[in-house]
Formats: C-alpha cells, structure tokens, sequence
C-alpha cells in the first residue's frame, strides 16, 4: 500500500470530467506505478517507442513533440501536473511522438494493463480516462485552427489564456498570474513561429499594457483584453 | 529550432559547451533580446537569423506591411556583434518589370 497518495494529481486531473465514487477513487490511486525524476529536456516517451506504460506527470512540466525532416521541432501541448501525458499508448502499440520535460519533472510511470483492466471493470474510470483524451483532442484541434489560422499576436495571447485557465483550474497558478516555464524559442515551436519573432510579439503585448511577461512568469492585467486579443473562448477545454 | 545534432537526444543541455548568442531587433522598434537561444557556430546563427527576419516579413505581408528597414543584430555572450542580418537581403524581390 502506499501510505501517501502519490497519484493524488492524476485523479484530481480526471475528477475535472466528473465525480468518482470513492471505491473508484481509491483504485485509482492503488494503481502500480514506477516513480522516476527526468531533467530537463530528457525524454519521457520517444517517437517509434512500443511503451509498456502510461505516464502521470507529478511535478512539473513537459512537452508533446514531433521534429520534422529538416530537424525542426513542433511542439503540440504543454503538460502540467495531474496530466496522463501519453494515455493513449495504453492501447496504442507504438509512440507516435515524443515527450519531452520542459523542467525537472516526476513521473509515475504505470503500466498499460492494470490502467486498461480499471477502465473496463470500472466504467466511471474508463468514463473518465475516455473523457480524458477527448479533451486532449480537443485541445490538439484548438492548436491546429491556432497555427493554421491565426497571426503571431493572436497565437500567443491565446497560448498564454490557455495556460491561464490550465493552471488555474489544476490549482497551480491564478488566472492572472502564473508561472510559465518556457523560452521565447519553445513558445516558437508551440505557435510556428521563430523565437525572434515571439521576443518582438511579445513586446508589442508589453506595451499594450494587459500583461506583463518576464523570464519565467506571466502577469495578466486584463484578462478580457488579452483573451479578445487571443480570439479566446475557453469551451475547447470543457471545463463547464 | 533546429534540434542540434551535438546535443545527444534525452540528455540535459547541462554542462554542454553550446555557445548562447542573442538576436536584437533594430529599425522598427529597438528591441533586445534578453533570453537568447544556444547554437552551436555562426552557421547556425545566421540560418536562425535569415529564418527569424522571414518569419517577421511573412507575417507583416499578411497584413499587408513590409518592414525593410528592420534588421537582426546578433550579439555573443560577451556582447559582441557577430551577425547583422538586414531584412532586405533576406528576400529576394521580383519586380513586373524583371518578371517578364
């Protein structure tokens, strides 16, 4: 038995799509799992990896990434703590991209078959780890319509209202003021942009004056201005 | 970014002898950069700088604006100029005239 909840954020996580019973919440937490610290920019899963596991992420932060031919990076989602990062390879035989730390993380890694035997003799969990990835889809379609459709400005202030929300609504940061991790040349790979581009966007954000942005942290003045300036509406997150 | 072929995949940068060079904007709005990024020679600077000054350029072409008076200064970590990328020589610009 384990005397501390460790997979405490992951549940928190999946209670977001809806009440557990407590019988239910307890089988999740007695899950197996492996406990590992990754650094920064280590690898969680690797492209064409035929995992045995799926990961929770515990503490801190990583990214969902693909490289393309000419050694580009894309990033496609920023996970926070509480997030299954690679759900989807609990059926899916092979890695169809990379996760990647974004900071020091933890990780439980637990494997695929005990989550898959829950998921089916429990349907509010398999409810609940169904949801999970459907809201992941949906979060990937946000990104797609963000990058395919939408200009330097825009992408970003939408990213950074995303992550507002996120980590709000995770118990991590405020609204209007919370902790973001990532380099002008990682915010360029999330939005298709190059990281000279992001540094003279985010500038001109500086100046409009509804935020404010340092190295490492974001400060949110006008929360509607800045998510009208994102086309943001936050439904996509199925938060409500 | 270019994933760099020096850094090993899943290995910390920590420790790398990757250099850190910043890439200043002039012309527009002055605008330096505080945060930098790691490559690992002057080749690698200037790709990032011709790509950085496209980028900006299709961008403002989309609205309808192109800034030719800007440029891309890049600096070392001892603050020296090691590049200068002026906007205008980063495209090349087909008029009526040479298209015929």
């Amino acid at each position: 038995m384990n005397a501390a909840p460790i997979l405490e954020p992951m549940v928190r996580k999946l209670e977001l799509w809806g009440p557990l019973e407590e019988e239910d919440r307890a089988a999740l937490l007695a899950l197996p799992y492996t406990l590992r610290e990754i650094p920064q920019q280590g690898y969680i899963v690797r492209d064409g990896d035929r995992p045995t596991h799926s990961c929770a992420l515990l503490r801190g932060y990583a990214f969902r990434q693909k490289i393309v031919a000419d050694g580009e990076r894309q990033i496609l989602a920023v996970q926070i703590p509480g997030d299954l990062v690679d759900l989807q390879n609990s059926l899916l035989p092979k890695a169809d991209h990379s996760v990647q730390a974004l900071t020091r993380v933890e990780v439980a890694y637990i494997p695929r078959e005990p989550i898959v035997a829950l998921a089916f003799e429990r349907p509010a969990i398999g409810k609940l780890l169904w949801f999970d990835t459907l809201v992941d889809g949906s979060i990937a379609r946000e990104w797609i319509t963000n990058i395919g459709r939408r200009d330097a400005y825009t992408r970003i202030a939408h990213l950074l209202c995303e992550f507002a929300l996120r980590l709000e609504k995770a118990g991590i940061g405020e609204r209007d003021r919370y902790e973001l991790p990532m380099t002008q040349e990682q915010i360029a790979d999330a939005t298709g942009l190059t990281a000279v581009h992001v540094n003279r966007t985010l500038r001109t954000m500086d100046e409009s004056g509804f935020l404010t942005r340092d190295k490492r942290s974001v400060v949110i003045h006008d929360w509607a201005r800045l998510a009208q300036a994102g086309d943001f509406s936050s439904g996509y997150l199925h938060f409500d | 970014m270019q994933v760099r072929p020096s850094q090993p995949e899943g290995r910390p940068a920590i420790g790398a002898v990757v250099p850190r060079f910043f890439f200043h904007l002039h012309g527009g709005q002055d605008l330096s950069d505080e945060e930098g990024v790691l490559l690992d020679d002057l080749d690698a600077v200037r790709v990032q700088a011709l790509k950085g000054a496209r980028d900006i350029m299709a961008n403002e072409v989309k609205s309808g604006h192109l800034p030719l008076n800007e440029s891309i200064c890049v600096t070392d970590e001892q603050g020296a100029v090691v590049h200068r990328q002026r906007f205008p020589d980063a495209i090349v610009i087909v008029h009526e005239s040479e298209s015929e």
